[in-house]
């Protein structure tokens, strides 16, 4: 995998959480490669990817990150993980992957991707298995309201 | 997206040629999405009739509500069917209906494919208020 191929997803995930979320902080970490399986950190936003490109992409969070973010984005204190921060948080991936699909489409001189409807993996100590593919990249984005891990792995369709 | 702006009351839509409110329908697999719109529609003064939540359901809402709609925002990736299915769908009803496509997936060929198709405009999510509104007064006075 190319690590070209990570870098539209965190600038579209700055750009988007800062849009949604004026005055936040986000600071991009060190990218690294995981083996997989690896460990959710509780509330991991799933799609996948498709068209001249093929893979997933998974955006991974605690769930006190996923309903601080989720209040942010409503304007309103939520309590806890209910259906309103479910479906705010995959939006929030649906929307950093489609800008980022938009960004690969021009870099990479007209390719285009699909990608599915987000699903929300739910659950401490669950491990993120994938069968088809042994390493993702990640970059962490460190916030003022907790981190979120992006893990990508994507390659040229065969 | 939060509307918080002072300016919240000044974009309005005005009537349509009935001297009535712009009436409207919402396509979004997002709960979040859709809450958002609706509230953002309805700042504009337009009524919201109407809600789907994947390109079957925004079929079946044309055939039942077709008639009374002013115009629809239709996402693109949603489950059963997605948004660019469900336009051909849609306009095979209705074909005059105005549709405004709402989606983060801004690729330009995806772009060039809704016009093709038939759709007004395209919004990239994540929005600006004032870009809907323009977008939407361009489609219905245009
Ligand atoms: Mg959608």
């Amino acid at each position: 995998m190319k690590a070209e191929y990570i870098n539209p997803f965190v600038t579209s995930a700055i750009s988007t959480l800062k849009q949604f979320i004026p005055g936040m902080e986000v600071n991009r970490g060190k990218l690294a490669v995981s083996s997989a399986p690896s460990q959710s950190l509780g509330t991991a936003t799933y799609i996948g990817i498709s068209g001249d490109l093929e893979g997933r992409v998974i955006y991974d969070m605690n769930r006190v990150t996923a309903v601080k973010i989720a209040s942010e984005m409503n304007g309103e204190k939520i309590p806890g993980l209910n259906e309103l921060v479910r479906s705010t948080i995959q939006e929030l991936g649906n929307i950093i992957t489609g800008n980022a699909s938009a960004k690969l489409h021009k870099q990479l001189d007209g390719k285009h991707i699909d990608i599915t409807p987000p699903s929300l993996i739910v659950g401490e100590d669950m491990e993120i298995s994938d069968s088809i593919s042994d390493k993702y990249l990640q970059v962490p984005l460190e916030t003022n309201l907790g981190n979120i891990i992006i893990n990508v792995n994507i390659k040229e369709s065969s | 997206m939060v509307v918080t702006t002072d300016d919240e009351h000044l974009l309005t839509l005005g009537n349509n040629e009935d001297g009535e409110p712009f009436k409207c329908a919402v396509v979004d697999d997002s709960a979040f999405m859709v809450k958002n719109l609706v509230r953002m529609l309805e700042s504009f003064d337009a009524e919201v009739i109407a809600t789907a939540e994947n390109g079957k359901e925004a079929v079946a809402l044309v055939e039942e509500h077709g008639d009374e709609l002013d115009f629809l925002t239709l996402d693109i990736t949603m489950p059963e069917m997605d948004g660019l299915t469900a336009l051909e769908e849609i306009l095979k009803i209705e074909p005059e209906l105005k549709v405004l496509m709402v989606s983060a997936m801004g690729q330009e060929d995806t772009v060039k494919e809704s016009v093709m198709k038939g759709a007004k405009h395209f919004v990239v999510k994540p929005f600006q208020r004032e870009d809907v509104f323009n977008r939407l007064e361009k489609v219905l006075k245009g």
